[in-house]
């Protein structure tokens, strides 16, 4: 979306238009959810804190002072939502990978059939597998191809950070998935 | 010469062709010259296809109908949150986003605020001696209140519930039998049923939050699911009736919501119906 665009929806929605928030929340909805869930690896989760990073937004849109991009703000807060439940859920069940990875397994045996669905099973479950930063990068950068100046300022950390998070977990993806290579050669 | 470390690092954006021209060249030629990165390379080529070809952004498994349904779910989240809202709910939504967006000061603002609540709790402590007639007359007055008002209160709260199933429920049904094809002729209509959704809405509103009793956990989850729809109708643009009258018959059928209300309504019935029958039997 223009800046310009967005610029107007921001005002709009401060002065109290609920059509101009929904137009925003339909622009982004889907990649903060793609934020959310590269960081918490559950679709339960990113579907709760997704929601709950526009309530935010909505809730403190007033205080936006438009230094960075809309969007950078808003997974920026997407972030900071995920990292509080990644917290509440390692005081509430030292569980996370097995419940995580069971969420993920069902959406997946639930769509398509045959070797194309297993292969997709496999990296899905590699890439799910990585430690949950290099995860996000991967995705964030990777799949969802954000630049790496954007993903480091979601993410807080340097540019170097985020090119060495992508590095390693490409590489570890590569590791465990050899054996796909292998039988696709 | 670039150390491995640094090329090692640089390699996805020299695959993606987003380096620039002499830093890309800087790279090939280290390349050219060492076995081991370019072994990474190749790694780091393969993992990126693999992840293109095979993986799914998250959001792609979400059906399409979850998407259709998530502003409208954030809006109800909103509706609540102005809901439960309290008077000292703004000096809340200020520190909220103090602590937020000026974290540096943050920690600082809440040692001080610490300080004031320790100074305050010594104070009370050492200056205040409670009085006995004082401490008397804050007591709770639970005990006047009669032991069969938790009853009265549940059958009104429940007296409203039904009110508010019936009347939602011969909104939905005028809305599954509008004709979107004339819509025109039907603009009156939508028009009305949107203002008796906006009513509806607030009412939903105390409904969920009164309805305490774990007993009462499947008539709450059947309000909430009808809040969201009528957020939807609520929120219906002059632009978008058509789509989005069809969205809300769609989520209305998908969550079989109906079907629910009637359900609701028959074990109402029986209840009240099994009741009576326990009072006659009592007085006989």
């Amino acid at each position: 979306m223009p800046v310009a665009d967005e610029q107007v929806l921001i005002t709009n929605v401060r002065q109290g238009s609920h059509e101009a928030f929904r137009v925003l929340v339909e622009t982004y909805m889907k990649q903060a959810y793609d934020v959310a869930f590269s960081i918490l690896g559950n679709h339960e989760d990113a579907d709760d804190v997704a929601q709950e990073a526009f309530v935010r937004v909505h809730r403190s849109l007033a205080s936006f002072r438009g230094e960075s991009a809309f969007s950078t703000w808003l997974f920026r807060i997407v972030k900071n939502c995920s990292l509080n439940r990644l917290k509440q859920r390692k005081r509430k069940q030292g569980r996370e990978v097995e419940l995580a990875f069971a969420d993920h397994e069902v959406v997946s045996l639930n769509t398509g059939t045959g070797q194309a669905e297993d292969t997709r099973i496999y990296v899905e479950r590699a890439l799910h597998e990585l430690p949950t930063l290099q995860r996000a990068v991967v995705m964030l950068r990777h799949m969802n191809g954000l630049s790496t100046k954007q993903v480091s300022k979601i993410l807080d950390c340097s540019e170097g950070t985020v090119k060495t998070h992508l590095h390693r977990g490409l590489k570890k993806m590569r590791e465990r998935l050899q054996f796909l290579k292998d039988g696709l050669e | 010469m670039k150390s491995h470390r640094h090329v090692r690092k640089e390699l996805y954006d020299y695959l993606q062709g987003g380096l620039s021209g002499r830093d890309h060249k800087a790279i090939e030629e280290h390349l050219a010259q060492c076995q081991d990165c370019r072994l990474e390379l190749d790694a780091i080529r393969d993992s990126a296809a693999i992840l293109r070809q095979h993986a799914r952004k998250p959001h792609e498994v979400r059906p399409a109908f979850y998407w259709q349904q998530f502003a409208a779910k954030v809006e109800l989240k909103i509706e609540r949150e102005r809901e439960h809202e309290q008077p000292g709910s703004i000096v809340g939504q200020l520190l909220e986003t103090f602590l937020i967006h000026r974290r540096p000061f943050s920690i600082g603002f809440a040692s001080a605020l610490m300080m004031m609540m320790i100074v305050f709790g010594v104070w009370s402590v050492w200056f205040k001696s409670p009085s006995p007639d004082r401490s008397v007359a804050e007591r709770p007055r639970v005990e006047s209140v009669p032991m069969e008002s938790g009853s009265v209160q549940n059958t009104s709260l429940d007296l409203r519930a039904q009110d508010y199933l019936e009347q939602s429920k011969v909104l939905l049904i005028g809305l599954l039998n509008t004709d979107t094809k004339n819509l025109k002729t039907s603009a009156p209509l939508l028009l009305r049923e949107r203002e008796i959704s906006r009513k509806l809405v607030s009412e939903s509103a105390t409904l969920t939050t009164s309805l305490n009793d774990p007993s009462q956990r499947r008539l709450r989850e059947l309000i909430s699911d009808l809040q969201l729809i009528l957020v939807q109708i609520a929120n219906l643009s002059n632009e978008q009736e058509v789509p989005g009258v069809e969205i809300i018959k769609g989520g209305i059928e998908h969550n079989a919501i109906l079907f629910k209300i009637n359900l609701e309504q028959i074990q109402r019935t029986t209840r009240t119906a099994e009741k009576t029958g326990g009072t006659a039997k009592k007085t006989t």
